[in-house]
């Protein structure tokens, strides 16, 4: 019996019916977040490297533990795996919830992480000395008195 | 506008700019994003055809279970004007499937409950009642409260009826006391079961697990109930305290060779005695005995626990109509073509389900397949037409052999293995049919109520 691609995608949504009481505040709460730091660094610079980075780390902790945990989670055990079948469907829904958890967590890394200094008007950027250049770019935090009208 | 709306305003445009986008870029691709969400959550998910065949006909489903929701969710949406009529008294809906879960103690109850009111479509007509008659040749049914239903169309998905009463001793209140257990066809039976189950796991004993004569539903159920029972066993440590007897009706395990090859080694070899042509006749539950119909004479033997599959069959008001098939192999159950669905005497009478008198496919999964063409076939005849709909047999069973592994068993009519999947091997033992039965066929079996697979 095939299934098409749309009765696949009817069953996913089904599956994740039962689950739309977390999910759906989870996704409100990323966006609210996501729109929040656009406000919050309006005039600021916009720091996305670090974050990114951060949330592919915290997607990859989360791959790892799925992959170790998994197999229990589902009553099942390691010892019950057997053939590439079942052992890349394991790495396939690890991935999986590896990129989910590290796309929910980028909101909130980048309130921690991606909070860059004010711009500075054209006219002090003239008169100061330029900050040293990190790979970014932008991620090199002037000094407080540097960030004080010279005047 | 005020100050900060600007700004955010002006920061939104920098940032398109920044990526090569116009506001008006964004807008057409921010359209298209709701566009598709919309679709996935409305009414495009819809499968098939895309018509509403307009039709004044009168349409009676009886029976509102895994079969005849579905139905009436496809027949509401693919007919315009049609008067669609289900009859069944039953409020609550079980997720029979899940049944060999809770009998096990690997689900809860609750998670086989559901309601029928979530499923059945606005615009049907929901009477609350039973069946008692079927009158084809007057187009009607008559039900328990002496009303009579008059139709154009009749879809009969009435399931079949469990005959506790043909195994002498044995009856409903029986199960969960005394060592008796009975998988069918309860959520809450499937619990008591569980709770006789947990008992000889615990302590040890004689565990007999039977089958009837003649056709049930989902034959691996008692199979999958025994290996289950075995792999409670092993978990707790108490596997040497148990004596496993397996006592099927006739020579064969399963239906399908390849299945039936796998079991009749595989029970063995994890010390499950087969006792072939072993149907169950009586039990005393006080003395607890049993006793088979063997073709040496009745045997009767001890146990401390029994699994109890009672024979089954249509249920009786259907099984007494003019509707049943009146001869063997399959006299007693709906009469309909093994592959159109449609009643060989009756042509506006089409079934779909365990009612109907077919080779194999007394499953929920022979229903994903049995109801588009039944219901494909009903629209061609409500329009006129010849049948178009062909349904091969196809059914299913994920054969749990261990908690935590199974083997996803898919065929026809021909025995064929037919897997969905290619790459899952339906030859051996693998955790993702595990984890589909235990995660992921109720949220398929959901799918199907509403008509989406
Ligand atoms: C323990 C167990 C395990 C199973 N495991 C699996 C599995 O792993 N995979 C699988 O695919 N399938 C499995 N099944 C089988 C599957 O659940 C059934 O095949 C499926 O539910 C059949 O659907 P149906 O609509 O024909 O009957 P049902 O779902 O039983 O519904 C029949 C409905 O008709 C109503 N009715 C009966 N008589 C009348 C009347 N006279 N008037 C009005 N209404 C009436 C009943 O009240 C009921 O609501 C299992 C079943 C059991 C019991």
């Amino acid at each position: 019996m095939a299934f098409s691609f749309v009765g696949i995608l009817a069953v996913v949504l089904e599956f994740f019916r039962g689950w739309f009481w977390l999910l759906i505040p989870l996704i409100v709460l990323d966006l609210v977040l996501l729109g929040l730091f656009f406000k919050r660094t309006s005039g600021r610079r916009r720091k996305f490297s670090l974050p990114f980075k951060a949330s592919i780390g915290f997607g990859v902790f989360t791959f790892v533990m799925a992959l170790i945990t998994l197999p229990g989670i589902t009553r099942s055990s390691w010892e019950m795996l057997a053939g590439a079948v079942d052992y890349l469907s394991l790495i396939g829904a690890s991935v999986g919830f590896g990129v989910l958890f590290a796309i929910l967590a980028f909101p909130v890394m980048l309130h921690m992480l991606g909070i860059g200094p004010k711009h500075k008007p054209e006219s002090q950027a003239t008169r100061q000395s330029p900050a040293p250049e990190t790979e970014t770019g932008a991620e090199a935090e002037p000094s407080t008195a540097s960030q004080q009208p010279q005047g | 506008m005020n100050h900060k709306d600007k700004q955010i305003q002006s920061a939104v445009q920098r940032a398109l700019g920044d990526k090569g986008l116009s506001r008006r870029d964004f807008l057409r691709l921010s359209g298209g994003g709701a566009l598709l969400a919309g679709a996935a959550t409305s009414g495009l998910l819809y499968p098939g055809t895309a018509r509403a065949v307009s039709t004044n006909a009168r349409i009676v489903i009886v029976g509102a279970g895994a079969a005849g929701l579905s139905c009436a969710t496809r027949l509401n949406r693919e007919l315009e004007g049609a008067q669609i009529t289900l009859i069944d008294r039953r409020e609550d809906h079980y997720y029979q499937p899940g049944l060999t879960l809770v009998a096990t103690g690997v689900w809860n109850t609750a998670k086989t409950l559901d309601s029928n009111r979530r499923y059945v479509p606005s615009g049907v007509n929901w009477i609350h009642d039973m069946v008692a008659e079927y009158d084809p040749d007057n187009n009607r049914v008559i039900t328990d409260d002496g009303r009579t239903v008059e139709y154009d169309y009749l879809m009969v998905t009435t399931g079949l009826q469990v005959n506790y009463d043909q195994v002498e001793g044995m009856s409903e209140e029986l199960i969960g006391q005394r060592g008796v257990g009975c998988v069918y066809d309860k959520p809450e039976l499937a619990e008591r079961t569980w709770r006789a189950v947990d008992e000889f796991v615990d302590n040890g004993g004689v565990g007999l697990f039977t089958r009837p004569r003649g056709d049930i539903k989902c034959a691996g159920a008692p199979l999958k109930v025994t290996m289950l029972t075995e792999s409670r066993m092993k978990e707790r440590g108490t596997r040497d305290k148990a004596e496993m007897h397996y006592l099927p009706p006739g020579a064969s395990l399963f239906s399908q060779p390849d299945a039936d090859d796998f079991l009749s080694k595989n029970f063995p070899e994890r010390g499950i005695q087969i006792h072939w042509d072993h149907p169950l006749t009586a039990i005393d539950p006080d003395a607890k005995t049993a006793t088979f119909d063997t073709p040496l004479g009745d045997e009767t033997l001890d146990y401390d626990f029994i699994h109890v599959v009672p024979p089954m069959s249509a249920p009786d008001s259907l099984r007494e109509s003019e509707l049943a098939a009146q001869e063997a192999p399959f006299k007693g159950w709906l009469e309909v073509d093994r592959h159109t669905l449609q009643h060989n005497r009756y042509a506006n009478v089409f079934g779909a389900g365990d009612i109907n008198g077919v080779p194999i496919g007394k499953t929920a999964a022979s229903v994903k397949s049995q109801v588009p063409v039944a219901v494909e076939n009903m629209i061609q005849a409500i329009q006129g037409r010849e049948n178009s709909a062909s349904y091969d047999g196809y059914t299913s069973c994920p054969l749990i052999t261990e908690l935590g592994k199974a083997i996803l068993v898919e065929f026809d009519y021909d025995l064929k293995m037919k897997p969905s999947f290619p790459v899952i091997s339906p030859y051996e033992e693998h955790w993702v049919p595990w984890v589909m039965k235990d995660r992921l066929l109720l949220a398929a079996y959901r799918a199907m109520l509403r008509g989406r697979i």
